[in-house]
């Protein structure tokens, strides 16, 4: 077993903390991820880079109290994010590197759904959900299943869906890869606003370019965080 | 070796699969068999065919879809054409193969088993060409599925194939015609099933339940999603707790896919059970109006003999009666039954409780009592009557016996055999006289077999007496009865005879009108009857009128002629009778007319639980064979070829809803993968385990609803459609009618158990997809 790493203080800024400690998860004698410590910030864009397989999408499961930890804890605000069923928590949302969306539900039932399950009414969370379609530039695409759209389409559907919600936690696993320039731009800045609006954003990521983009970086390897640059301008904030 | 390593890595799959292929060609391998063993045309098995054909389309291309990915690697690696179409379908064709030989193996067991229990002694079963064939279309139409559904694979467009992303499926033109196709088909089976009418047996008509519920089950299917469609527009659709239920059922017709079949497997049950318990009642009844009891023993020697024993040995009437049949004389179907109405409810009165004839106890009972027959038992017979007189004329002053008006009667009686015999007083030879008082004498004769009950039938004169001095009988006693007081007797006249008579201070006057016969000549005629002809109390049926004869309704009586009844009642139905004749008291027609005509079916009558002594004395006195029961009767009934052929339709209906069941199954199987997934979704944006839980058990209930309501307004319309047009039972065209009324007693509960079999199942299969489904298992390599 190697030694725990160092904890690692990303960010600074505001108060509500997104924390590992100590964070290892080890699945069938396969250690995913090395002890490790770090910590995410409000109003900062983090970007979780690494190769394939090196761990990300696990150590946002984790962060994002959809998988528990092998040993040590990950807490948003003091408490833990694993709430022990492996349901988030509600001020969480995600951009899952499979979308996750609902086959049967249209691209605005997608969105809608999950502002329906924090308590908005229908009318406003199909108003609502209309309108981050539009800010992905899919508000044609409210009507059609989303089994009808294409890989693109899905992902923005997705970023969509987590945006919608106002989350103080927004994790997002690779949301870009199905996208062109343009469109990878636009979620990047899209990451920067809610980042605005204090909450904690991560992106994990393969792209140097989103990796550019991020207020700050850490490099994953074989489980274990090799790297992590701090931002060079605190609380900057790419144009819109 | 390929495909069998992919079937096994497939197994809930190709295990439904495989056990759908065999059960559909099990079922038409026994129903064809079983229809070949009983006479019964073979095309009854095509309501199962279809119904297999609809299942094992749907398993088929289902088990085609899984392997999309597959097909498509085939496809990348240049196979084309025939290669790339044997690489779609050789998985499902193999399990087919193996399911078909299985399917004959287990229809061998079956068709073995029942042929042994259900048909005839003496029938084994060796298979025929008819089975071998039946299982050959079953592969081969289970083939032709899955070429046609890997073939609309075969040419999708390959990135799908290799995504594995599923495209929402439009309508395809083809299905849509198969849909219309199976509602015309239903329409135009059931309008030709009741025109043609149960006489005329064709493979439409036995088609026509299981094609009906089917195409109830698609009407009920469009239902469906249109309601769904609708209520997610509405409020309380709109609801979280039915947000996902009301667009999957609209959207997606994965788990109402089922419906169809499952409607049509309850409605094919329906019918089935309506048909075997209509048949059956209809079978009982008819076995109760021929038999006519539990027990019934025939009697060869006449309705005055079956009524004499009966008497005898049940003196008390409460277990044997008598009865006596007459088939129409004309060749028609009017037929004449002589009953004892004393008799009737104490012995078959609880027998036709609850029939169409259990109404005719008391009517039966209100006939009149006054006209009864009267027997009469005794060894002997005498007769006081005036001495003969002796005409002397003198010759040479002697006197000569010139004449003497001399009489004699004879006494006609019907004795315990039923054979008409007679008596004569005074006996020849003058013996057995003693005076009996002035200018009187008494003449006895020995009487044989009359020891249970002789009836009287008729006098006789014979003789001359002028009628200055004619003949007096002051008494005639038989079996130590005074005839002459009872009253019934009636003096006869017949003038072209000559004898004439008359009644006078209890005693009869008999002259003659020639007074010439020589010794030992004289007229010959009747002085006295016991008279047939007063209107005897019936009951007809109510259709055909009864012909009159002199103003009088009269049918034909038990030894043959005229006899007039006062009719009573008409009821629809009557028991021996059927739907045309008339029950007649048999107390009051054998009066008289102890004879019996040929062609009468006589018997005596027995309650099942009478004792062993009264059976004893009834077999001692001679005239009774062996019994036939009522339930011997029924088993006979129940072996006729219309029995075989509904039993096979149950059988059939058996089959059917195992297949649904499978079908419901495999159908929740293969969509367990997907709802996991929407699970896992459904949770990442923060809907609870328990709510999504909830949805599918509003899933299941809305579901079983809809199974159930269409199952019931399916069934209720198959049976109100079909059962008069389906072959039921060999009803002659005076026989009962069969009640086709549909019987909710059965079509309710098959109609709830569907929707509860589909309610278990998805709930089942799906009931913990919602705990189960973390949103973390939402990654590409687990998926
Ligand atoms: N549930 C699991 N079962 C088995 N292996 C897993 C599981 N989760 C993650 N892994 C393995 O852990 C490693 C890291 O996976 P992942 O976090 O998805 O990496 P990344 O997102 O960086 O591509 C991979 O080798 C993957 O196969
Ligand atoms: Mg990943």
């Amino acid at each position: 077993m190697t030694a725990p790493e160092p904890a690692v203080d990303v960010g600074s800024r505001r108060s509500a903390l997104l924390e590992l400690t100590d964070v290892e998860y080890v699945i069938g004698g396969l250690q995913v991820l090395h002890p490790m410590t770090l910590r995410f910030r409000a109003g900062e864009v983090t970007a979780l880079s690494g190769p394939s397989g090196s761990g990300k999408t696990t150590l946002l499961s984790i962060a994002g109290g959809l998988l528990r930890a092998t040993s040590g804890s990950a807490t948003y605000d003091g408490t833990l994010t694993w709430q022990g069923d492996g349901d988030p928590r509600p001020e969480f949302a995600f951009v899952l590197q499979v979308y996750g969306l609902v086959p049967i539900l249209s691209a605005r039932e997608n969105v809608s759904i999950a502002l329906r399950a924090r308590g908005v009414s229908p009318s406003e969370a199909d108003e609502r959900a209309d309108a981050e379609l539009d800010r992905f530039h899919i508000g044609d695409l409210g009507d059609r299943q989303v089994e009808e759209l294409s890989g693109g389409q899905m992902q923005r559907v997705a970023c969509a869906r987590a945006f919608a919600v106002r989350a103080a936690v927004l994790l997002a696993d690779e949301p870009t890869s199905e996208l062109d320039e343009g469109n990878r731009e636009h979620v990047m800045a899209q990451l920067h606003a809610e980042a605005a609006r204090g909450a904690v954003v991560v992106v994990a990521t393969h792209d140097p370019a989103v990796v550019d983009a991020a207020d700050r970086h850490c490099l994953l390897d074989e489980g274990r965080l090799v790297d992590h640059v701090e931002p060079v301008v605190v609380g900057r904030h790419r144009p819109v | 070796m390929l495909t069998i390593r992919a079937i096994w890595s497939r197994r809930g799959r190709s295990l439904t699969l495989f056990l759908s292929g065999t059960l559909v060609v099990a079922g038409c391998f026994g129903s064809v068999a079983y229809a070949r063993l009983s006479d019964i045309s073979p095309a009854v098995a095509s309501a199962l065919l279809l119904l297999g054909v609809v299942a094992l389309a749907s398993q088929a291309a289902s088990s085609v879809d899984l392997r999309r990915g597959e097909i498509g690697l085939a496809q990348l690696r240049g196979r084309t054409g025939p290669r790339l179409l044997w690489s779609a379908v050789a998985e499902p064709v193999v399990i087919l193969l193996v399911a078909t030989a299985a399917g004959i193996g287990l229809g061998w067991l079956v068709t073995d088993a029942v042929a042994a229990r259900w048909l005839a002694a003496g029938v084994t079963f060796s298979p025929g060409w008819p089975e071998w064939a039946a299982a050959g279309v079953v592969f081969a139409v289970g083939v032709l599925v899955v070429v046609m559904a890997s073939w609309r694979t075969t040419y999708e467009t390959m990135l799908d194939k290799l995504v594995g992303q599923r495209r929402p499926r439009r309508a395809r033109t083809g299905l849509l015609f198969l849909q219309v196709c199976v509602l015309v088909g239903a329409i135009v089976t059931i309008y030709q099933a009741r025109q043609a009418g149960p006489r005329h047996i064709d493979w439409v008509s036995l088609l026509s339940p299981a094609l009906l519920g089917l195409a109830c089950g698609l009407v009920a299917l469009w239902l469906m999603r249109v309601l769904a469609a609708l209520a997610a527009k509405t409020r309380a659709g709109n609801r979280l707790n039915w947000f996902v239920t009301t667009r999957r059922l609209f959207r997606r017709a994965d788990s109402a896919a089922v419906l169809p079949v499952m409607i049509a497997a309850a409605v094919l049950a329906a019918v089935a059970a309506n048909a075997w318990v209509a048949a059956d009642a209809w079978r009982q009844d008819t076995a109760k109006l021929a038999v006519g009891a539990p027990i019934s023993y025939p009697v060869r020697s006449g309705a005055l003999s079956a009524y004499t024993a009966s008497r005898y040995a049940d003196p008390s009437g409460r277990w044997l009666m008598s009865a006596a049949a007459f088939p129409d004389p004309t060749g028609g179907s009017y037929r004449r039954v002589f009953v004892d109405p004393s008799r009737w409810q104490q012995v078959v009165g609880d027998f036709y409780a609850g029939t169409a004839a259990g109404t005719i106890a008391h009517r039966l009972a209100a006939f009149p009592q006054s006209a009864a027959l009267q027997t009469v038992t005794g060894d002997s017979v005498s007769m006081v009557a005036s001495k003969d007189r002796i005409f002397t004329k003198k010759h040479d002053g002697v006197p000569v016996e010139r004449y003497r008006a001399r009489a004699a009667v004879s006494i006609f009686y019907v004795d315990d055999k039923g054979v008409l015999a007679s008596v004569d007083l005074p006996p020849h030879g003058h013996d057995n006289q003693s005076p009996a008082g002035p200018g009187l004498v008494r003449s006895t004769a020995r009487l044989t077999d009359c020891h249970r009950g002789c009836v009287l039938t008729e006098l006789q004169f014979t003789g001359a007496a002028p009628q200055r001095s004619p003949m007096s009988i002051t008494e005639l006693r038989f079996a130590g009865q005074n005839l002459l007081g009872s009253g019934s007797l009636a003096p006869a006249i017949h003038p072209d005879t000559g004898v004439h008579v008359q009644r006078a201070d209890g005693a009869l006057r008999i002259w003659t009108d020639a007074f010439f016969s020589f010794y030992g000549y004289g007229s010959t005629g009747q002085i006295g009857t016991w008279p047939l002809n007063r209107p005897v109390a019936a009951l007809t049926t109510e259709q055909p009128k009864l012909d009159k004869v002199g103003g009088k309704e009269s049918v034909y009586g038990i030894d043959g002629s005229e006899q007039p009844v006062s009719v009573v009642g008409t009821v629809p139905v009557l028991p021996f009778v059927g739907s045309q004749g008339a029950l007649i008291d048999i107390r009051q027609a054998l009066v008289g007319e102890g004879t019996t005509a040929s062609g009468a079916h006589v018997v005596v009558l027995a309650r099942a639980d009478t004792p062993a002594s009264v059976r004893q004395r009834l077999l001692a006195t001679g005239v009774v064979g062996t019994p036939t029961t009522y339930q011997a009767a029924l088993l006979k009934s129940r072996q006729q070829t219309t029995a075989q052929g509904v039993r096979l339709y149950l059988f059939i209906a058996l089959f059917a809803a195992v297949l649904a069941l499978l079908t419901a199954i495999a159908a929740a199987a293969d969509q367990i993968g997907g709802r996991r997934q929407e699970a896992a979704s459904l949770r990442s944006v923060g809907l609870s385990a328990r709510g999504i839980s909830r949805s599918y058990r509003r899933e299941a209930l809305a579901l079983a609803v809809a199974v159930a309501a269409a199952s019931l307004a399916a069934g209720w319309f198959a049976c109100r459609a079909l059962l008069g047009a389906l072959p039921l039972v060999d009803a002659g065209r005076f026989g009962l009618a069969l009640d086709t009324a549909p019987r909710f007693v059965l079509i309710v509960p098959l109609a709830v158990g569907a929707g509860v079999v589909v309610a278990v199942v998805v709930a089942i299969a799906f009931r913990r997809i919602g705990r189960t489904s973390a949103p973390a298992s939402l990654r590409q390599d687990l998926q």
